[in-house]
Formats: structure tokens, C-alpha cells, sequence
């Protein structure tokens, strides 16, 4: 074997050592594992091989197969020549050259790399080109393995190969939608539920989000947005060239939310004569496709009239009915099981960068699952169906002379993904809708239909949000509808199955909303049972401040008792709700509103009831309270204070809270 | 628990509920006697009565549901029971054939969807019926343990309490404070009383008529009989508190439970409105939901009436009712009367205590439970009775003949310090043993001895049992009695000598006579030399004090200050006039010797910083007039000059100047201007003070 150039020095053992633990932190951080970290200095030294062929015990990670067409990475040479397919247009792959540069050993855990550069005169100019990943590489006329890698703003084509060796192990990999959050399914006799299905603990950020009660808001677990991307990165080292998100039918700010919420690259897309957008719907006989090496593959996020789908190549296929498929050479999010809808994918042109050229490119019909999204391969099943969730969405324009527009699309069930996929879809009609970066009203009415291990069942939710500058995408994405989705596939008790989304959104120019600015009593004696008149100030955005009256009656045994009179907008207080004691519970109680369009009049006194999972046990005697709170255990039970309410209909949207401390004298004895 | 130094202790009931006494020797007593201190303890199988005695109390057998944190109800039906669970509710059948009750679930949690099964009752056919918080729900349970809906009833949230009653069933509700009356079918439902209050939590029948008791304001009401015909009923009484609790018919005797609780503060509900929304909108359990401090206290009293022998509910009304038994920071949850007329057993929320009550001052702690609190109570067709507890689930039988094993365990008691234990002496009668242990902390743990056995014999004199253990040198103790049959005890004394500390002298002062500016006369010869001490372990102190002079060489003799002997007080005060001027300084000593006699007594010495008397005047030289001008010299030979003033013509003193400006030295010149004078002699007074207030005057002539 030929000796690195550059032997590694003692320093540079030293940084080895230091560097494969940041390795393997990042290979478990999932999709940008950094080779960045190692950078260069992982090269290989004298004696490096015996060392590593020495502790057989400790086998390296990958399949040797023995396949004489497979070309092992210690045969792989500097110099060495070969091509790649890819589809550089349409559906149909092409060749291009390759010449090998060097091997770089212990790229990432337990993996090799390969470097190589292209001598292909359409590489030449775009360089190592995202969408590319896992283009299948022959060396010497054997498979060697799939681009992979490549470096941002590179002045040439090189790029990096994943050994075949590595994906092909990826390939024994089992489809375990056990060990997926999954929702209950109907069998046994009558068609009756099956026991709970298990959920996990959430991470209560979205509770966070609703209360701002300053819990941890910090995901427990990764998610998408959450994984290291190449924006984290010092430039300059080779990196997964990553998995360019073609979208299609979404506007900027749809397309940038949607990268955020999911750390992909968005590239634009869309449909042409030659390929419509992806319907969401599985492949019917007509256009099943049958997977081959250098195939343009898509992971279908969103689908029908909006698309979002990382893009990539196929690399390997194999089964007896070609129903496997190996693909990019490197993980998407690298979260291991998956079960995300794919498909073929017709590519449209290369655009070319400075930092990095992608393929431009449209999912078509949906041919399967990808099973498994590891660090060296994903792994796609055409013979494992996956259903995508159908959403309607609809929005009104602030401008009458607009047409209502009608968007039918698919979104990929996912427990993180999902809420996210759903809100880009809403973003993206009101941004082609009403984007007006004036004062706005967006109201949304919400038809989420789930399946829980109690039935299916359908929640309607109505909501209304003030913009004053144009609507805020990340605002929207706040709605209670969309904090219910993610609620009902994230918590404690199961993983709901979101059946179908109608979201329905209406704009209307104006100010409809006044601020509580100030509550004094207008009467000069509080008394039990009667009527406690409060001289309430609302202030609108812009303008004067009006006062209103607001009468609320004082409780009739509240004579003596101090009590605190609150009057909030309808979105700022939340129904009294017991404690769940399963996911229909939860969400009962995040559907549970009060009206935007209200002043919510509420009477708090000191005694106090108990809410537990059974239900509320409002104002409960004190002796009963007390024992039913012992004090040798901390129990689930909640405390909370006896209230009692007035809902006032506004004909705007009211926002903030005031609220009053006050002394109640006893009923008049005399009429 | 008084804690007592003693003179004669023994048998001397006035001289226990004394304050402390201050007792020579270093030597102090526990003593214990009265009901309080009785039931600051715990008892197994005895009794701790109103009169101030521990005698031998009912056996009881116990039972755990481990898998409950409440048994909140009872129902009783000749042998069988049934209680109620809370947290998750349940009805658990229990068999009290045998010596130990037996418990089997006859109804689990799923089958109930509640918290908490409030009340029960029998249904002719030997159903059960069974009230489930929350939602009032009222479900028919049969022998199988199958449960069907019994009675549905209008805006009823809350049941409270069950009773069959002529054929029909009662159904005490909240929170619209009404009674319902059902038929046993489960039809017929009617409300027969609607009350102002929210809540009916007790619901008793006497005769035809039956009572209840409301919330939150503590009425007593009477449906039925001649005198509550209207669907209002008629108030009987109405006491202080909030809520009667519970009710019982004993014999003649009308009992009722009273709670009066502290008021809750409505401030805390922005936080229990936060805690609320957090928990129902993510499932999650409060991360701090301990409640006990949030826990308001109350007041809680058995008040009684007695009916007559024909039980005539007019006497409610009328007649006076007795408080029977009053306890503070406790209230009652249930009462049942016992198979002797006239008496009735409480169960508290404190310490699971339930209380024997038979008159006025006839109350006596009859069981302890183990667990937090006693929820009900059921009277057995033998005689015994069942509790259950809360806090803790357990079912106990409460045996009617006395216990095979009575003892009586002391709270742990604190010497303050360390202390050697002498004689134990126990008043009473009747066989007792006595065992005691000691320890190093307030909590026993594995550091406290173990039970030492105490020997006791019979003092010929005063009667008493007495005895002494060789016990370690320990601060906390603790008393175990067992009574033997038809023993009694009425006091105890342990007598120990907890380890004398020092007392410490922190800081002596000595504070001269101030004067202003414009006092024209003399300070006083006067000095008060304060001291400050701290006993350390409580004894009381006494001081004595010297001075000296701190100038010149050697060390001279300490003149005392308190030559009458030492003095309790903490100051002196020194007449100036008897010392010449010079620097001096003051020794203290603080000594613990009233309480621990002069031969043990520890001290404590503190000499003060020196300080100086000066009663020498200032003198003044050298004065001259020019003019309206005058001049002079103003000299101190202790101090330094503190002002120089004038006065003309006996009129009021105006302040001179110092030539140089400043007043800080002994030595100053000083210049004044006299006002413009009337033609004629006038007659000038100068006058110099130094820094400690001695004054000095010179007068002169100007004019003329």
C-alpha cells in the first residue's frame, strides 16, 4: 500500500486521538457528522495498517461480500480511474469520469473516504453538485461505492465516495416501524382498538410555547432543525454534500421556514411539461418504477400542489424484485428507523454555484419507504408502502377582487416533521394570498381528524391573530391547530394518527384589537350578589382610548372574603381543565378556548378545588379539600383557586389583563 | 410538657402548671401530666383521658391497602364492611369475622372512573350504593362487584353523605346545598331540603326528622318532623366555624363535629392558575404540589345537646349545647356513636387520633393510628369499631374491651443541653413499667440508645413509683409507660442536670453625661458602666464589678462596685466625685450561680477599655478689652476646650471664636465682639467649657 505523502507527526497522533471522540459525537449528532472536525489531519502513517488489521477483533464496520465486482477501498489506488451516474437531465443517468486523488482513512467512524476528481467538462464548472449524492462510482470497472462528499466553494470538481462496503451493510437492515412512534391500529374482533399504543415522554415545548411558563425549551431528544448543519462548520473541510431540498409551489417564506424547521437546503423546483409535482398518491401500476443505480431519488416531505423533497441518487439495488435500494452515500437526518415516503425524481437542470451547484429537480410518484437513514447510506424499501396525510388548505385574500385560493396537498407523517410540514403549507397560501405588510387580521378555522386508541374523531378549531406589519410566518406557526398536532403525536400517553388536515384561513385588512390598558370600580361599596361595575380602558393600536363598562356580580356567599377581579382578552386565559389521563384528554383541553373576540371576566376567591385526571372538584369544603391533599405524598392532584366567570363579547380582538384586589362586604341584610 | 425546676414536685399539681422556678443545683425536670402533655405523645392501646390520666385503652387490629394513599369511607351492615378509597376510588370489601379484618377489592378503579367513593349505603336487596367525586355520580355495586348506574341527579357535583330513612335513601349533596331523597330503585329522585349554605356534609336521622349539617357556614338544619315541614327546613343552630362535619345521636346526646379553618389567601392563584394550565395541558404532575404548606389550620370542636329522653329535636334549639372537646390545628371528620349512650368517638386529621368524648372534660385519646389522619368511623354490630385512615390507607377495628398491651411513648424531650438523667417517678396507680432512652438528636435515629428499662419501687411517702436508669449523657430523652390493667398515670417527672455553660460578657460600655452646646449647666458627676452577657444555656445570672486605675506602673488594687454582693442587674453607675481625675478601668464578672449554686456555678470576666474622669475645670486667662473687642485664653488640662460663650448683663451666653478658628486643643485663644453697649458699666460673663462638660466662668467689667 503506498505511504501517505505527509506522515503524521506525534502532534498529529495526538490531535487524532482527541479528534475520534468529536467524531463520534458527531456521527451521533446525526446528519452533518464532521469530517470537518477531523479535517486532514487524519491521515494515514506508517504502520497505521497493521495496527488497524491487527485488532481483528475489533472488526471494522462494513460488509465484505467477496463480490468480485465490488472493489475493495485497500485496492483503491491514487490514479486510479472510473466513472459515475448520475442524471445531470430528465430521468435517465449519465456517465462521468473519475480519477482517484487519495484515500483518507477513518473519514468518519469505522469509514474510509475516497477522494477523487472529475475530469468531466460538466463537472468542471459546477463542481461536486448537491443532489449527486450517492451517485454510484465503478473504479477499475468495480463498484467502489457513492459520491458523497464535497467541499463548498471549491475550485474543482473533487469530491468524496462512501465504500460500498460501508452502505452495503446498511442493506441487512431491517423495516422496524416497532420502534417507531406509531399510532394504535384497529384489529381483533370487531375491529376493536389495540391497547394503548406507547407514547413517549414530550418534550413540553409546545406547553412552553402556549403558557410561557418558562420551562426548559429545549427539545429532550434531537430533532430536525435541531441537528448541526453545515452553517455550524468552519468552512474549508469536506462534508456530506447533503441532500438539496427540492421544493415546489412554495413561496420564500414558506420555503424558508420549512429549511429551518428541517435543516435541509431548499432548492426551487417544481413542476414542467415533463414531470408534474408529486401527487402524494402511491405509484400506481402504470408508473411503479423499478430503482437503477444513478436514478434520481426524492424523499417526499410535502407532495400534490406544494412539494419539498431532498433529492439525491441512487447508488445500489438489489432483492430479488430490485425492492432495495441504497442511496446518497451519507444520512439524511441520521435517526436510524425511518419510515418516510419516496420517489423517483426527475431532474431539471444543475444550477451552478460558487458555494455549491444542486440539482434542480421534482419528485414524482411515491415508490416505497425509506426504512433506514444511517451515516453511511439511506435505506429505501419500493415494496414497503408509507401514506402520506392529506391537507386542504384554503385562504381567503384580504383583497375581495382576489379569488379564494384551494391548495390539495400530502404531508409525510412524522412525529417531528408533521406540525412543521402543515404550517408551511399554511404560510406559504396566506403568503401567496395576503403577504401585505400592513395591519392584518388572519383568522383560521382548523379541521384536524386524528385517530386515537379511543376512535377517530375530528377537532375544530377556531382562531384569530392580530398582525401589525404583515403576517409573521414563525406566528403562525404558533397557532394552537398546529401546537394540537404536534401535541397529539408527541406525549405521554400515545402517538395519535393525524388522518387529514383542512385548514381554512380568511384575511382581512384593519385593526380590530384593543389593549386592556386599565380597570378602576366604578362603585364606591362591594357587596355579595350584587353587581360590581368596572370602568374598563381599552386602547387600540393607533388612536384614542375608549371606556366601557363591565359588570360582573359578585358570588353571593363572597360577603367578607377578599377577592381578585380579573379581566383578560379572550386568548389570554385559559379554561379550567383537569388533568389528562389520556391523549383525547390533552386534547381536549389544548382545543379548550376562550374567544379571541372576548373579555374574559373572571372572580377569583381564596377557597380552592382539586383537579385531577377524573375531573374538576371545584370549591371543595376545606376539611374534604385537606384530606383528599394529604401531606405524606405528592400527588398528581392540582390545587387551584375557586373562580367563577363572565364572558363578554367584543366585536374586536382584545388583548392583555388587569385584574383588581378587593374587599366584598356581606349581602345587604335590608332589600 | 412543662419543664420545671423543681422544690417539691411530686404530687403537686400547682406547682407543675408553674412557670419555671428557679432552683439552685443546676438540677431541672421534665414534667409531664394534664391531658396536653399526655396527647403531645402517642399511645398503643391506651387511653389518654380529659382528666389528665393515661389508662389501658381499646386493642385494635389493622389492615394496610398498600395500594391506596386513602380509605376515605365507611359502611358497616352486621359483619361486613366495605370502605371507600380516595385518590383512585374503589370500594374494598372487608371481612371482620376474624380477630384481624380481611380486605378484598370488590370494585377497582376502572369500574368506579373516580377519585374518591364519599359515602356508601346498603340497598334492602344487599346492593351497595356508592357516591364517586368527581360528577356526584351515584352507582348500584352488587355482591359480584358489578357496578350500574343507580340515580342520576340534577347539577348534584358533589355527594357527602348517604343514609336509608324510611324506606327511602337521603342523598346529602353539594353545591347547592341540597338534600335529595331517592327511591332504593334508584327512581324518585326529589330534593326534600335546599339549604343557602353549598354543601350538606353530614346528614343524620332522629326519629322521623333528620338533621344536617352545611358548609361553608357551620348550620345545623332540620328537615322532617313537626318542624321542618318546608322544603327550607329549619335552622337549629348555627355555629362557629365553617362546616359541621359530621353528626351523631348517642343515647339523649345530639353531637355534632365542628371545623373552623383559617381563611385561605387569595393571592396564591396566579401561581395554582400556572401550575394548573401547566399540568392539564401537558399531563404532567406539578414538579412542587406538597400542599402542607399551603394548608390552613383550624379550630375543631364537639359540641352536644342533650334531647331528652324522647329525643325531642326542640331541645336542639333551645337548650344550651355543651362544648365537649375543643382541639386546635386539627379538625374532626367523622363522628360515630358508640354502643354506651352518651359517648362518641371523633376521628381527627392530627397524628390519626380519634377521640373518645363523653361530657364535658371526659375526653380521652383511645387510638393512635399510624397513619396521618382518621377518615371515618363505623360501629361494628359487636361493638367495635371500624376506622379507616387517610394519609396512609388502613382499616382498623377498634376492640370494645381493653387492650392486652397499653403504653404510653413521650414526645422527645430536650434538655437544652447534654444532661446527666437522675430519678424517674411516675404518679399513678396500679401496675406500670417505665423505659427510657436518650439520644443526640431531635429525631430518633440509630445514634439514640436503646430502651432502657427503668426499675421502679413505691415511695412510702409520696406514693409515687420511682426508679433511676445509668443513661448516656444526652440531650433529648424519651419515656415509654406501659399500663398494666386497670393502671393509671398521672404524671411523670424525670429529673436531670443538663451541662452548665459559661455564660458570656459580650461588651462593657461606659457612658458619660452628654450636654449640648447650650446647656448652661455642669454635666453630672455621673458615669453608668453597662455590661451586656448571654447565659448561653438559659440560667439566670448574676455580676459583679471593680474598678481601677489604668495610669502608672504595677497593677492596682481592685476597688469593688458592688459591695453588697452580686447584683442581677446589668449596670453600675459610678459617682465621679469619689475618684480623683485619671484614667481608669472596670472588670466584670458574670457568674450562672442561681441556678447552678456557687459550687458549680461557671463565669465569665470582661475588663473594660480604659476610660478617663476628668472633673477638672477649665481655667481662663489673660482676658482683655479693647474696645468692643475682648480676648482671652481658655485652658484644659484633661480635655480639650469644647466652647467658649459669653453673657452680658446676666443675658442669655453667645458663643466666642477661637483665634485660630477651631476649638481642638486644651490651649485656645479665643476673641469675642461685644454688641453695642448702652453707655455705663456692664458686666461680662465668660464662660469656657472642656470636652467632658466641666465648666468654668470669669466676669469683667466693660464700660463705665
Amino acid at each position: 500500500m503506498a505511504k501517505p505523502a505527509d506522515s503524521a507527526s506525534p502532534l498529529r497522533r495526538t490531535l487524532s486521538a482527541l479528534v475520534t471522540p468529536l467524531m463520534v459525537a458527531g456521527v451521533f449528532g446525526g446528519l452533518y457528522a464532521g469530517f470537518w472536525a477531523a479535517g486532514d489531519a487524519v491521515a494515514a502513517k506508517p504502520g497505521d495498517d497493521e495496527e488497524r488489521a491487527a485488532p481483528a477483533k475489533r472488526r471494522r464496520p462494513g460488509k465484505r461480500t467477496g463480490d468480485p465486482n465490488i472493489i475493495p477501498i485497500d485496492e483503491i489506488k491514487r490514479g486510479m480511474k472510473g466513472y459515475a451516474l448520475t442524471v445531470f437531465h430528465g430521468e435517465t443517468p449519465d456517465k462521468f469520469e473519475i480519477e482517484v486523488v487519495d484515500v483518507v482513512r477513518d473519514y468518519a467512524t469505522g469509514q474510509d473516504a475516497v477522494l477523487f476528481t472529475s475530469p468531466d467538462p460538466r463537472l468542471e464548472h459546477s463542481g461536486i453538485v448537491g443532489g449527486m449524492s450517492g451517485s454510484p462510482i465503478w473504479i477499475e470497472g468495480k463498484l467502489a461505492g457513492a459520491l458523497a462528499y464535497g467541499y463548498r466553494f471549491s475550485k474543482d470538481p473533487l469530491g468524496g465516495l462512501t465504500p460500498i462496503e460501508n452502505m452495503l451493510e446498511v442493506s441487512d437492515l431491517p423495516y422496524r416501524p416497532d420502534v417507531l412512534p406509531r399510532p394504535p391500529r384497529r384489529g381483533g374482533a370487531g375491529g376493536a382498538y389495540a391497547p394503548y399504543a406507547q407514547g413517549r415522554e414530550g418534550s413540553d415545548a409546545w406547553a412552553d410555547q402556549m403558557l410561557h411558563l418558562g420551562t426548559e425549551p429545549l427539545p429532550a431528544r434531537q430533532r430536525p432543525r435541531d441537528i448541526p448543519g453545515p452553517g455550524g462548520a468552519p468552512s474549508g473541510g469536506l462534508e456530506p454534500i447533503g441532500a438539496p431540498m427540492s421544493i415546489a409551489g412554495l413561496g420564500p417564506r414558506a420555503g424558508q421556514f420549512l429549511a429551518d424547521m428541517t435543516g435541509l437546503l431548499p432548492v426551487r423546483g417544481g413542476g414542467s411539461h415533463a414531470a408534474a409535482a408529486s401527487s402524494g398518491e402511491a405509484a400506481g401500476a402504470g408508473n411503479k418504477h423499478t430503482f437503477s443505480p444513478g436514478d434520481s431519488v426524492s424523499v417526499v416531505l410535502i407532495a400534490g400542489d406544494n412539494g419539498a423533497a431532498p433529492n439525491g441518487t441512487v447508488t445500489w439495488v438489489g432483492g430479488k424484485q430490485s425492492e432495495k435500494v441504497l442511496a446518497f452515500g451519507h444520512p439524511m437526518y441520521g435517526g436510524g428507523p425511518s419510515d418516510l415516503p419516496i420517489a423517483n425524481a426527475h431532474v431539471h437542470t444543475i444550477l451552478n454555484s460558487v458555494e455549491r451547484s444542486v440539482k434542480l429537480s421534482s419528485a414524482l410518484d411515491l415508490q416505497g419507504t425509506m426504512i433506514q437513514d444511517r451515516q453511511p447510506a439511506i435505506y429505501l424499501r419500493t415494496d414497503i408502502e408509507t401514506p402520506m396525510i392529506p391537507v386542504t388548505t384554503t385562504v381567503a385574500s384580504p383583497e375581495e377582487a382576489f379569488a379564494a385560493r384551494r391548495y390539495e396537498s400530502a404531508v409525510a407523517n412524522n412525529q417531528d416533521l408533521t406540525a412543521a410540514l402543515v404550517a408551511t403549507l399554511l404560510i406559504d397560501a396566506v403568503e401567496e394570498a395576503g403577504n401585505d405588510a400592513v395591519e392584518l387580521v388572519l383568522e383560521t378555522r382548523s379541521l384536524i381528524k386524528i385517530e386515537t386508541s379511543k376512535g377517530p374523531r375530528t377537532i375544530e378549531l377556531e382562531e384569530e391573530t392580530y398582525f401589525p406589519g404583515g403576517i409573521i410566518g414563525g406566528i403562525m406557526a404558533r397557532s394552537r391547530a398546529l401546537t394540537l398536532i404536534t401535541i397529539a403525536l408527541d406525549n405521554q400517553f400515545e402517538v395519535a394518527k393525524i388522518l387529514s388536515v383542512e385548514q381554512h384561513a380568511t384575511l382581512h385588512y384593519g385593526a380590530p384589537v384593543e389593549r386592556i390598558e386599565r380597570v378602576r370600580v366604578a362603585d364606591g361599596e362591594l357587596r355579595a350578589g350584587e353587581l360590581v361595575e368596572l370602568e374598563v380602558e381599552f386602547r387600540p393600536p393607533q388612536g384614542r382610548a375608549r371606556t366601557q363598562t363591565i359588570s360582573l356580580r359578585i358570588p353571593e356567599d363572597a360577603g367578607g372574603e377578599r377577592v381578585v377581579v380579573e379581566l383578560a382578552g379572550g386568548e389570554w386565559v385559559l379554561p379550567y381543565a383537569p388533568l389528562p389521563g389520556d391523549v383525547d384528554d390533552l386534547i381536549d383541553n389544548v382545543a379548550a378556548t376562550f374567544p379571541a373576540r372576548s373579555v374574559i371576566g373572571t372572580i377569583y376567591r381564596a377557597n380552592e378545588g382539586l383537579a385531577t385526571e377524573h375531573g374538576l372538584m371545584a370549591d371543595l369544603p376545606e376539611s374534604v379539600l385537606q384530606s383528599l391533599s394529604p401531606s405524606g405524598s405528592n400527588r398528581k392532584a392540582v390545587h387551584f383557586k375557586q373562580a367563577s366567570r363572565r364572558i363578554i363579547r367584543t366585536d374586536g380582538i382584545i388583548q392583555g389583563r388587569a385584574s383588581l384586589e378587593l374587599d366584598i362586604l356581606p349581602a345587604r341584610a335590608i332589600d | 410538657m412543662t419543664t420545671i425546676r423543681p422544690l417539691t414536685l411530686l404530687g403537686c399539681a400547682a406547682l407543675v402548671l408553674a412557670p419555671a422556678l428557679s432552683f439552685a443545683g443546676g438540677t431541672e425536670t421534665h414534667s409531664i401530666s394534664g391531658f396536653s402533655d399526655f396527647d403531645d405523645g402517642e399511645v398503643e392501646g391506651a387511653a389518654v383521658e380529659a382528666s389528665g390520666k393515661v389508662t389501658v385503652g381499646y386493642g385494635h387490629q389493622k389492615v394496610e391497602l398498600s395500594a391506596h394513599s386513602t380509605t376515605f369511607s365507611c359502611l358497616v351492615d352486621g359483619k361486613q364492611a366495605w370502605v371507600g378509597t380516595a385518590d383512585s376510588a374503589t370500594i374494598q370489601r372487608v371481612d371482620v369475622r376474624a380477630k384481624a379484618p380481611a380486605v378484598e377489592e370488590l370494585v377497582g378503579a376502572e369500574a368506579l372512573d373516580g377519585v374518591v367513593v364519599s359515602a356508601m349505603a346498603r340497598l334492602p336487596g344487599g346492593d351497595l350504593v356508592a357516591a364517586v367525586l368527581p360528577g356526584g355520580k351515584l352507582v348500584r355495586v352488587n355482591k359480584k362487584g358489578e357496578v350500574s348506574d343507580f340515580a342520576e341527579l340534577a347539577e348534584v357535583e358533589q355527594i357527602w353523605a348517604l343514609l336509608p330513612h324510611k324506606g327511602r335513601l337521603l342523598v346529602a349533596t353539594g353545591p347547592r346545598g341540597e338534600l335529595w331523597s331517592v327511591g332504593t330503585d334508584g327512581k324518585d329522585a326529589k330534593v326534600v331540603l335546599d339549604v343557602p349554605e353549598k354543601d350538606i356534609l353530614s346528614v343524620l336521622a332522629v326519629g322521623d326528622a333528620v338533621l344536617v349539617g352545611t358548609s361553608p357556614k357551620a348550620r345545623l338544619y332540620q328537615v322532617g318532623g313537626e318542624a321542618g315541614k318546608e322544603l327550607e327546613g329549619q335552622l337549629i343552630r348555627e355555629f362557629k366555624g365553617d362546616e359541621v362535619r359530621a353528626l351523631a345521636l348517642s343515647g339523649s346526646k345530639l353531637v355534632a363535629a365542628v371545623n373552623d379553618f383559617e381563611s385561605r389567601s387569595v393571592s396564591s392563584r396566579s401561581a395554582l392558575t400556572k401550575q394548573l394550565n401547566r399540568s392539564s395541558l401537558t399531563g404532567e404532575k406539578p414538579e412542587d404540589n406538597n400542599t402542607t404548606r399551603s394548608r390552613p389550620s383550624a379550630d375543631a370542636t364537639v359540641w352536644a345537646v342533650d334531647l331528652g329522653k324522647k329525643q325531642d329535636l326542640g331541645r336542639a334549639f333551645d337548650a344550651a349545647w355543651d362544648e365537649w372537646l375543643k382541639k386546635k390545628n386539627q379538625y374532626f371528620i367523622d363522628l360515630v356513636a358508640t354502643d354506651q349512650p352518651g359517648t362518641v368517638l371523633a376521628a381527627s386529621s392530627q397524628g390519626g387520633k380519634i377521640y373518645r368524648v363523653r361530657g364535658r372534660r371526659d375526653a380521652a385519646v383511645i387510638a393512635d393510628l399510624e397513619e396521618r389522619q382518621a377518615t371515618s368511623l363505623c360501629l361494628l354490630d359487636n361493638g367495635e369499631v371500624l376506622a379507616t385512615a387517610g394519609d396512609g390507607a388502613a382499616v382498623y377495628t377498634l376492640d370494645d374491651a381493653p387492650a392486652a398491651k397499653a403504653r404510653w411513648v413521650s414526645d422527645v424531650l430536650d434538655a437544652g443541653q447534654p444532661a446527666t438523667y437522675g430519678a424517674f417517678a411516675l404518679d399513678g396507680q396500679g401496675s406500670m413499667e417505665l423505659r427510657v432512652r436518650t439520644g443526640p438528636t431531635k429525631e430518633v435515629d440509630g445514634r439514640w440508645s436503646a430502651w432502657k428499662k427503668v426499675s421502679l419501687s413505691r415511695d412510702a411517702g409520696s406514693g409515687d413509683l420511682r426508679g433511676r436508669a445509668d443513661l448516656p449523657k444526652r440531650r433529648y430523652m424519651q419515656v415509654e409507660v406501659g399500663l398494666g390493667d386497670g393502671a393509671e398515670l398521672r404524671g411523670l417527672t424525670a429529673f436531670y442536670a443538663p451541662e452548665n455553660l459559661a455564660p458570656m460578657l459580650e461588651e462593657i460600655t461606659v457612658k458619660a453625661a452628654s450636654f449640648e452646646r447650650d446647656d448652661d449647666e455642669e454635666t453630672k458627676a455621673k458615669v453608668t458602666i453597662k455590661w451586656e452577657s448571654e447565659s448561653r444555656d438559659g440560667d439566670d445570672l448574676v455580676y459583679e464589678a471593680w474598678i481601677r486605675s489604668a495610669e502608672g506602673a504595677g497593677e492596682p488594687a481592685w476597688v469593688s462596685l458592688t459591695q453588697d454582693g452580686p447584683v442581677s442587674k446589668t449596670s453600675v453607675e459610678l459617682d465621679l466625685d469619689t475618684l480623683p481625675d485619671g484614667r481608669y478601668e472596670v472588670r466584670v464578672v458574670a457568674s450562672d450561680e442561681p441556678d447552678n449554686g456557687t459550687g458549680a456555678a461557671a463565669t465569665d470576666e470582661l475588663i473594660s477599655d480604659p476610660f478617663v474622669i476628668d472633673r477638672t475645670r477649665p481655667s481662663l486667662s489673660n482676658l482683655r478689652v479693647d474696645g468692643s473687642r475682648l480676648t482671652g485664653v481658655a485652658e484644659d488640662r484633661g480635655s480639650l476646650i469644647h466652647d467658649v460663650a459669653f453673657a452680658v448683663d446676666g443675658g442669655d451666653f453667645r458663643a466666642a471664636s477661637a483665634s485660630d478658628g477651631v476649638f481642638d486643643s486644651g490651649k485656645e485663644s479665643f476673641e469675642l465682639l461685644l454688641p453695642t453697649l448702652s453707655p455705663g458699666a456692664h458686666r461680662v460673663v465668660v464662660r469656657a467649657r472642656d470636652a467632658r462638660g466641666n465648666i468654668e466662668t470669669a466676669a469683667i467689667e466693660v464700660g463705665g
